[in-house]
């Protein structure tokens, strides 16, 4: 590959705007604007596990409703690993080992049920929240004797930092999966599992590791967060809001690309923003389940997919022969 | 041996709502093939309707009757809108079990939502019938008797209804079969819709009979939706007698994990669960 | 040593044998037809090959190596594919990459440019290059038939079962299509081949399976099966056949 066959123009508008954005991401904190960070923080958040939630469930069409249990995996690690008083370990380390815990438990959980159909796989998942919430209830108060615990607050620069730098990870696994022989192999399995497993393809191995790596990234999210909130238990490690919103914001968004989901997500945390500080607080559950039904019902291809069929309409229009 | 007594009479007593409860669960995946994530939370409506009329100063074996025909009828209009209007929406069956999936996951929210509103988020309680009467060595409370009595005989009588009248026959049709059911004259619309208000009359049912023995708060379904999805994996898909006889022996485990350590409950059914999956998903029952 | 080797091949869906006892083989270079009735198990039968099923009794052996048991993917891999009844492509992807799936991940291992190479051969063997670009949803049927046989070819197999490869082509199609399996097989690649189009069958098969309510009742050259007193009575009834 030679420098002049590089398609110049592709690779500027497929690198270059989103250098430009990540750039000025990387220096949002430098302009004083404190809400800002924290705004965009949260923007953050979901974006990471709404592009997550997308890589596995999207692809695959398994519907993983696990995210909050994942989340919470990478909360919990925090509270062990970065508490507030004690031996406390860098945040990265802290990242890899609840990465690493939920990439095993994902593994587990993929190796017992992705074998077989979707459904058993989205029940096992839904349920799985409430589990680790009894299993670490249990540990933490009736073994531990523990009533909550604390973690080291971190400053908000440092949490936009680090989610800034999980996303950009996110983006880049994404990226690299889809251009690799691996993410041929991923859309094959979501076009006719079937088909590629008679082509060769190891089905349940592709898709135990995408859900593996999924998860992974679901926990670091989780760690980060952890700094923010400092205060940590069962209940509010294991939330299942967690694994709704990044699903509706995806399917709101649309899976097509990873346009949707960004946008998706940055919509809806947005919405969530205001709706968790305003009058609406008690009824932001509502809300969005009624959000995400309607969603479903009349806006199938989601929202970018909407904007994709209007612009294929007006593109048809304008090249459509005048009537004579 | 009073231990043992106090398990498997306790988990039997138990068992009975759990049996209600995923009956209605697998009418409502098995037939209709909605899972219905925000099934506990049709039981929460029914337990809190019956609190509240209890309060009223009606006995809460009354409300009963309220109970069922509201759900049902919720339930009914719930599936000829938004889950009817999903299906036709779907290109193939796998995508309709997606997204009915993900809307019953936003109908969770809104309904439990809808609960916390009305209700609050406190746990409540009230007493009725808490005398106890015994059997041998151990002693046992008359409302859970009561409650399981009742479940039972609603099971059977539903039981009855599906292997004796035309439309039970309709529903067992579209179950194996919703297409050729559809060709055969049967209207699958309104058998599907009719099914899943069953279900849902059922959770109602069921949360009325536990609030007459339990503890309930408004966060209380989910719990109850893992449990019947556990029975109807245990008993089979799509097997209504499965559900029937999964519902007991889930309910004398989780009382045996009780006595042992009261926190564990929904490990112990996960254990259960990952066995079914690795050794035999199809289930007892299941076809 | 037989190529593809099965015996007593049984499998039973509930209550009902969907292929009985089966004895067959199948030798390296010849084309086999495996005809029979609707629902007589052939397709069954290749679901076992292919180990989308598990023969319960019985075993498979290929190359003498027993296969049955083993993963889809694995048999893929070991030289063994297929093509499907309902056409199952990879809708969205455009035609090459439905072929350079089965290149990368057949039987070799392969680099990203050389299974890009192999795709393109592939395409122009089948006839297809046109349509390189094109999603595979957007071909006619005929079309997408020979994009499975591409993307089968693809991973490199020594043995290639076709299920009802030339049902619904017209006869320039169909003609066409024969050449193809002839050209597959001058490659030096075993078919097997489900059909009920039975200008196909005489035409280029080797020799004939004939399958009726999953038992195997006739086996033989094209000639053999077409005088087969037994073969005529299964199609065409008892009464319908002449006494000699």
């Amino acid at each position: 590959m030679n420098l002049r066959s590089l398609n110049w123009k592709q690779l500027g508008m497929g690198f270059g705007i989103p250098l430009i954005i990540l750039i000025a991401l990387a220096l949002l904190p430098n302009y004083g604007w404190e809400y800002g960070v924290s705004l965009f923080s949260y923007f953050l958040v979901y974006m990471i596990l709404t592009v997550s939630w997308v890589l596995f469930s999207g692809a695959t069409g398994y519907i993983s409703l696990a995210t909050a249990a994942f989340y919470g995996i990478g909360i919990y690690a925090a509270a062990l690993f970065h508490p507030a008083t004690g031996l406390s370990l860098p945040l990265i380390v802290v990242i890899i080992i609840g990465g690493a815990a939920s990439f095993i438990l994902a593994f587990i959980v993929g190796a017992i049920t992705l074998r077989l159909k979707g459904i058993y796989f989205a029940m096992f998942t839904f349920g799985l929240v409430l589990l680790l919430f009894q299993v670490i209830n249990y540990v933490e108060t009736s073994i531990l004797g523990q009533r909550g615990r604390f973690v080291a607050l971190e400053s908000n620069e440092t949490i936009y930092y680090y989610l800034l730098g999980i996303f950009v990870v996110t983006m880049m696994v994404t990226y690299f999966i889809k251009r690799t022989k691996y993410g041929l192999a991923l859309q094959s399995v979501g076009e006719n599992e079937e088909a590629a497993a008679h082509t060769g393809i190891n089905v349940t191995m592709v898709k135990i590791l995408m859900f593996a790596i999924s998860a992974a990234l679901m926990s670091a999210v989780g760690v980060i967060m952890a700094t923010k909130t400092i205060y940590v238990d069962a209940s509010t490690a294991f939330n299942p809001m967690i694994s709704f919103s990044p699903a509706l914001m995806a399917i709101f968004g649309g899976m097509a690309n990873l346009y949707g989901p960004v946008i998706g997500a940055v919509i809806f945390s947005y919405i969530q923003e205001i709706l968790q500080t305003g009058s609406l607080n008690n009824y932001y559950m509502l809300i969005f389940g009624t959000i995400l039904i309607a969603t479903i019902l009349y806006l199938p291809n989601g929202l970018m997919g909407l904007i994709q069929n209007l612009w294929k309409r007006i593109k048809g229009a304008r090249s459509a022969p005048a009537r004579g | 041996m009073a231990l043992f007594l106090n398990i498997f009479i306790g988990g039997l007593l138990i068992g009975g709502i759990y049996s209600l409860v995923s009956m209605g669960l697998s009418l409502q995946y098995g037939v209709a093939k909605v899972f219905n994530i925000a099934h506990g939370e049709f039981m929460m409506l029914g337990a809190f309707i019956t609190y509240w009329l209890q309060g009223l100063g009606v006995n809460p074996l009354i409300p009963i009757l309220i109970v069922a025909p509201v759900m049902f009828i919720v339930g009914f209009i719930l599936y000829r809108t938004v889950f009817t209007g999903i299906r036709v929406r779907s290109p193939n069956p796998g995508v309709f079990e997606s997204n009915g999936l993900l809307a019953a996951f936003g109908l969770y929210f809104i309904v439990q939502n809808i609960g916390v509103l009305i209700w609050g988020s406190t746990p409540q309680a009230y007493s009725f019938l808490n005398t106890t009467v015994g059997v041998g060595p151990s002693d046992f409370r008359i409302n859970r008797i009561v409650a399981a009595a009742f479940a039972v005989g609603i099971g059977l009588i539903f039981y009855l209804f599906l292997a004796s009248t035309r439309s039970g026959k309709a529903i067992r049709a579209a179950a194996q079969d919703a297409s050729t059911a559809g060709l055969m004259g049967v209207d699958i619309n309104y058998v599907l819709a009719l099914c899943f208000g069953f279900g849902a009359a059922m959770a109602g049912i069921a949360g009325a009979l536990i609030s007459t023995c339990q503890q309930i708060s408004t966060t209380m379904g989910l719990q109850y939706t893992v449990i019947a999805t556990v029975v109807i994996t245990l008993g089979g898909m799509g097997s209504i007698p499965g559900s029937f006889i999964g519902g007991f022996i889930l309910g004398i485990v989780g009382t045996g994990v009780a006595y042992w350590q009261p926190g564990l409950a929904v490990a112990a059914y996960y254990v259960i669960f990952i066995v079914l999956l690795l050794v035999r998903p199809k289930g007892i029952m299941g076809r | 040593m037989h190529l593809l080797e099965g015996k007593g091949v049984t499998i039973h869906f509930g209550g009902l044998a969907a292929v009985s006892d089966v004895d067959f083989y199948v030798d390296k270079g010849e084309v086999v037809g495996l005809i029979g009735p609707n629902g007589a198990g052939k397709t069954t039968l290749f679901n076992l090959i292919s180990a989308a099923l598990q023969p319960k009794p019985g075993e498979i052996f290929f190359n003498g190596k027993k296969i049955s048991g083993l993963a889809p993917y694995k048999i893929c891999r070991l030289g063994i594919a297929r093509t499907f009844q309902t056409v199952k492509i990879f809708s969205s992807l455009p035609v090459i990459e439905n072929v350079r799936v089965g290149a990368l991940f057949g039987a070799q291992k392969r680099l990203k440019k050389d299974a890009t190479s192999a795709a393109k051969e592939l395409l122009e063997f089948v006839g297809l290059s046109d349509v390189a670009n094109t999603p595979a949803k957007d071909l006619t049927l005929a079309y997408q038939k020979r994009l499975e046989v591409a993307r089968a070819l693809a991973t490199q197999p020594e043995l290639l079962l076709l299920d009802e490869m030339m049902a619904g082509l017209n006869p320039t199609e169909l003609t066409e299509a024969m050449e193809l399996v002839k050209k597959i097989q001058k490659k030096g690649i075993t078919v097997v081949m489900i059909e009920h189009v039975m200008k196909a069958i005489m035409g280029i098969c080797d020799r004939i399976i004939v399958l009726d309510y999953g038992k195997k009742i006739a086996e033989g050259t094209p000639k053999e099966i077409a005088n087969s007193k037994t073969v005529i009575e299964v199609y065409l009834g008892v009464s319908n056949v002449k006494s000699k």
